[in-house]
């Protein structure tokens, strides 16, 4: 499908690292991704994988006095993102990218009303708007997130935590972005509101056409909602292929096998859940080779000292020295 | 059947609020038999957390009972109430709030027994605590480090071996693996398994999460808005939810494979009420897609089938009350 | 599983004290060393101040033919206005400045920590009893209330210093409280109760470390303030009585030649600015050496 559809985001070889004083974090190591128009590219890893630094890297929003971008390049669309002046990034947050933050409480401010903190979003990037346009354009898009316009002079806590992250949702979407990046939207709601929220947004991209990057720890989530899956792991991507390739066969990196047995299965009933022995590598200290090999029940000697290249499968990338043969194939 | 571990009656727990009472726990029953996982299931603000404390005393009920192999522990003197501690303990969500960061981990492991005074000889603790740390996985080598030199699930372990100090029969466990990585609340997991396993323990496991609590639990209770509204043995609860609200859970936890992909989800409608000064009726009718008009006006009760499965609904109501 | 995993170096448990690791990490900070050292100067001149200079002979005699004597090397700080040794009257001074600034907090963060500690521990009734009564005597300005107080008792050293810390007590009550409130809700504490700790061992063991940072920090300020209030009530002649020589009596004895022998003021000005300075330095100092978490 990848020859067919149009390329929206390319990142290419990116390294992001936050350097202090005393050390440095080591958060985005070497990784190439690409996501198409329309698609939903789900975002997987534990803590500490990088998932959100890559986010922020295409907001072009780390930190300024220690993040940085070392190398690599991200396209969105024509626009270079790397190489543009903050005011042109500004111009283009909101307008061709947003972003949703985890926690929905504090993404709010407190002391304005909902609906003009959505008309905020289209005074700065639709100045051609006149008032009245933008009052039927905010009424418009609280009704897509399944919000009554009766309530948009209403303050942030008048609203329960899945009406709040509705109006973030509202607020990311009133530019109509071309690319939505989505930080664990879900994650802090309960199951069942989880699941309203879940659905109005597959619903909102099918209706607008937006592209997504989820960015989630929940597999669950991502079975749901995503149409290609990247599976991240100390900076790295680690596996990448369509869901199905992801959820199916056994062509798979050996974190990801295991990300999956350490999950409680709820169809299945196990008598002990296969955990993943050791923790996350230090991020300041990445081990030389593979980053997995000190977790990987299937550490090899070469996996101790090189890393191991992409091997691509019809679109189904797995980094892992055990699939090097194939990968010449 | 023996005299279950631990058990309520009518435990009711209201705390005072500016607007009126909040009914954090309204007049729960439940019992666990020892050597077993009995798993509390609901969504924030549903009471749980409140229940596994006012069983622990840490909060004093309004009204009701708590019975440890059958004694009532409400009404236990304060002398009395350091014995029953001994006998049970709680196991934190949150690895980075429940470990005092200006103690050592032995510190920290050691502290129940000099508070209980168990052990008096320093050597004989430390060898305890060293023990201990074995067995809930941490290398002996940590034994001065500080928390925040240690990550969540090292930390995690901390506050199990803490928990496991004085030996206890009956642990409450408040969320321990909802702050956790995958890969980590694994290895929390099986650690618990096995504990349960090698002492014999009892646990109240205290979740949102339904996966996990299939996992562990012998018995499950579905709590929603301080009142239990169906309870039964793991499997027959997810073989055959009775209660809309536990279907509606079910159908709700996104499951990490294809098959359900495509599948269009029952979303239930609304959000969890307020707890204060509730409406008389079935606290879930408003969301209710089955709800029917007797679900508003009086509160259905918790009746038992043969098979030892309860539910609050009026769909089960005997005579049946048809939704016509 | 993980024969190969494990290539962590085991380092031998060494167990290190407490108070060690405390000295350790307030080594690594070299301003606060650098308080210390300052400190330690002005207690040990205070504390040997016979050795070094002569009270009767220097700090006490008029005389008046040496009045307004410059900065020389027999009187390394000149003489002031009766002709006494400004030196001599410095190194006795920071007897009274600093034993008064000390005692006065210990005593005030004693009582202000025990009434804090209660009302924040405990809440409602005994919470608002506690700080409404704190409340009304914050409203009355610090030094004016320990005016008002030294009026009462009487004038005398010691009865300044009462009236000093009764003064400062009710703000120690209120940092106190506002830190117990800030940890009191941690789950660490509910653990404690679980496992039957007594109120006491709870506040001592769990709250005051935790807490500790802002209290020390204010108790450091404090001394400087008390100092400074020394000075106001000397000024006022309740404080210390003259002769005794004391830095702010002597500041404020001199102020009228500020123009002609500008020394007379700003030695012992200077003493005071040192004394705050090296204390405020110390405080920060030890606020970071509490704390196991700031080790690197």
């Amino acid at each position: 499908m990848s020859s067919v559809t149009e390329r929206l985001l390319e990142i290419q070889n990116l390294d992001v690292i936050y350097k202090t004083d005393e050390e440095t974090v080591y958060a985005v190591n070497d990784l190439s991704l690409s996501v198409y128009k329309g698609e939903t590219l789900g975002l997987v890893g534990e803590t500490g994988a990088g998932k959100t630094t890559l986010a922020l890297s295409i907001m072009k929003l780390l930190p300024e006095r220690t993040g940085r971008i070392l190398k690599g390049a991200i396209h969105l669309q024509e626009f270079p993102v790397t190489a543009m002046s903050e005011a042109d990034m500004r111009a283009l947050r909101g307008e061709m990218v947003s972003m949703i933050f985890q926690d929905p409480m504090t993404s709010l401010n407190p002391i304005h009303p909902i609906g003009m903190q959505i008309a905020e979003m289209l005074l700065l990037h639709k100045k051609q708007l006149s008032k009245a346009q933008i009052e039927e354009r905010v009424d418009q898009i609280l009704t897509l997130v399944g919000i009554s316009p009766d309530r948009k002079g209403d303050f942030p806590h008048q609203f329960s935590g899945g009406m709040k992250q509705r109006v973030v949702i509202a607020i990311a979407l009133a530019c109509e972005p071309q690319l939505l990046l989505a930080d664990e939207p879900t994650t802090a709601l309960d199951v069942t509101i989880q699941a309203q929220v879940l659905q109005m947004m597959k619903r909102l991209k099918d209706d607008l056409g937006t592209s997504m990057i989820l960015i989630t720890h929940d597999l669950g989530v991502v079975a749901r909602t995503c149409d290609r899956v990247a599976i991240m792991y100390a900076g790295e991507i680690v596996e990448m292929g369509r869901v199905e390739d992801l959820f199916q066969g056994d062509y798979h990196h050996p974190y990801t096998t295991a990300l999956f047995g350490s999950i409680p299965n709820l169809t299945k009933k196990t008598k002990r859940l296969q955990a993943i022995e050791g923790l996350m590598p230090d991020p300041t200290n990445l081990p030389a080779g593979c980053k997995f090999h000190p977790r990987c029940p299937r550490c090899m000697e070469i996996c101790q000292k090189e890393a191991p290249g992409a091997a691509d499968r019809k679109g189904h990338q797995v980094r892992c020295h055990l699939y090097a043969e194939a990968a010449k194939d | 059947m023996d005299t279950p571990i631990i058990q309520t009656k009518e435990l009711v727990k209201y705390f005072k609020t500016p607007k009126g009472d909040l009914h954090a726990v309204d007049g729960v029953n439940l019992s666990i038999q020892r050597g077993q996982t009995l798993g509390v299931v609901g969504e924030s603000g549903c009471g749980k957390s409140t229940l596994g404390r006012t069983i622990l005393r840490l909060i004093e009920p309004t009204a009701g009972q708590v019975l440890l192999d059958g004694k009532d522990i409400v009404t236990c003197s304060r002398a009395e109430m350091q014995e029953v501690r001994k006998r049970m303990q709680i196991i934190f969500q949150d690895p980075y709030a429940s470990i005092n960061p200006r103690m050592t981990v032995s510190e920290i492991i050691a502290e129940p027994i000099q508070v209980c005074r168990t052990m008096t000889n320093k050597d004989e603790i430390n060898a305890y605590v060293v023990e201990l740390m074995r067995t809930v996985g941490l290398a002996e080598r940590l034994i001065n480090t500080y928390p925040h030199e240690l990550d969540g699930g090292r930390r995690q372990r901390i506050g199990v071996a803490r928990a496991l100090a004085l030996n206890p029969d009956f642990i409450v466990c408040d969320e321990p693996v909802s702050a956790l990585d995958v890969s980590i609340q694994a290895q929390i997991l099986n650690l618990m398994m096995d504990l349960q396993e090698s002492r014999g323990l009892t646990y109240m496991f205290i979740t949102h999460d339904l996966s996990v609590v299939k996992h562990i639990s012998d018995h499950i209770m579905v709590m929603y808005l301080g009142q239990c509204v169906e309870s039964a043995a793991t499997d027959e609860l997810f073989r055959n939810p009775k209660h809309p609200y536990t279907q509606a859970l079910l159908e709700a936890i996104p499951i990490p494979s294809l098959e359900y992909r495509d599948k269009e989800m029952q979303v239930i409608r609304g959000e969890v009420t307020s707890p204060v000064n509730p409406k008389p009726g079935c606290r879930f009718a408003a969301r209710c897609p089955k709800a029917m008009a007797q679900c508003r006006e009086s509160d259905p009760l918790l009746k038992e089938d043969a098979a030892g499965h309860s539910v609050a609904c009026y769909l089960y109501a005997d005579p049946p009350i048809c939704g016509s | 599983m993980e024969h190969i995993a494990q290539t962590v170096v085991v380092p031998k448990i060494k167990k290190k004290s407490q108070l060690a690791s405390i000295l350790h990490r307030y080594r690594k900070n070299r301003l606060a060393v650098l308080g210390l050292l300052i400190f330690l100067v002005l207690v040990f001149m205070a504390v040997f101040a016979n050795f070094i200079a002569d009270y009767d002979g220097q700090a006490i005699t008029q005389n008046v033919r040496n009045r307004y004597m410059a900065p020389s090397a027999e009187h390394i700080f000149g003489t002031d206005a009766l002709g006494r040794d400004v030196f001599a009257r410095v190194v006795f001074g920071a007897r009274i400045s600093l034993s008064v600034g000390i005692v006065t907090i210990m005593f005030s963060l004693t009582v202000g920590s025990v009434i804090g500690a209660a009302a924040g521990y405990y809440g409602g009734k005994v919470d608002n009893t506690l700080m409404r009564i704190m409340d009304v005597f914050l409203a009355i300005p610090q030094t004016l209330m320990a005016i008002c107080i030294v009026a009462a008792l009487g004038t005398g050293t010691f009865k300044m210093l009462i009236a000093l810390s009764i003064a400062q007590v009710p703000q120690f009550a209120r940092i106190v409280r506002s830190a117990i409130l800030s940890v009191k809700g941690q789950e660490f504490i509910e653990a404690a109760k679980a496992y039957g700790s007594s109120d006491v061992r709870i506040i001592l063991r769990h709250i005051i470390p935790n807490a500790m940072g802002p209290i020390i920090v204010q108790a450091t300020l404090s001394v400087a303030t008390t100092i400074l209030n020394i000075t106001m009530l000397s000024f006022l002649g309740i404080g210390v009585q003259a002769p005794t020589p004391e830095w702010g009596s002597m500041m404020s004895e001199a102020k009228g030649q500020l123009r002609n022998f500008p020394y007379l003021v700003t030695i012992p000005g200077i003493f005071i600015a040192l004394t705050v300075l090296s204390l405020n330095l110390i405080g920060d100092g030890l606020r970071d050496a509490l704390d196991p978490r700031l080790k690197n």
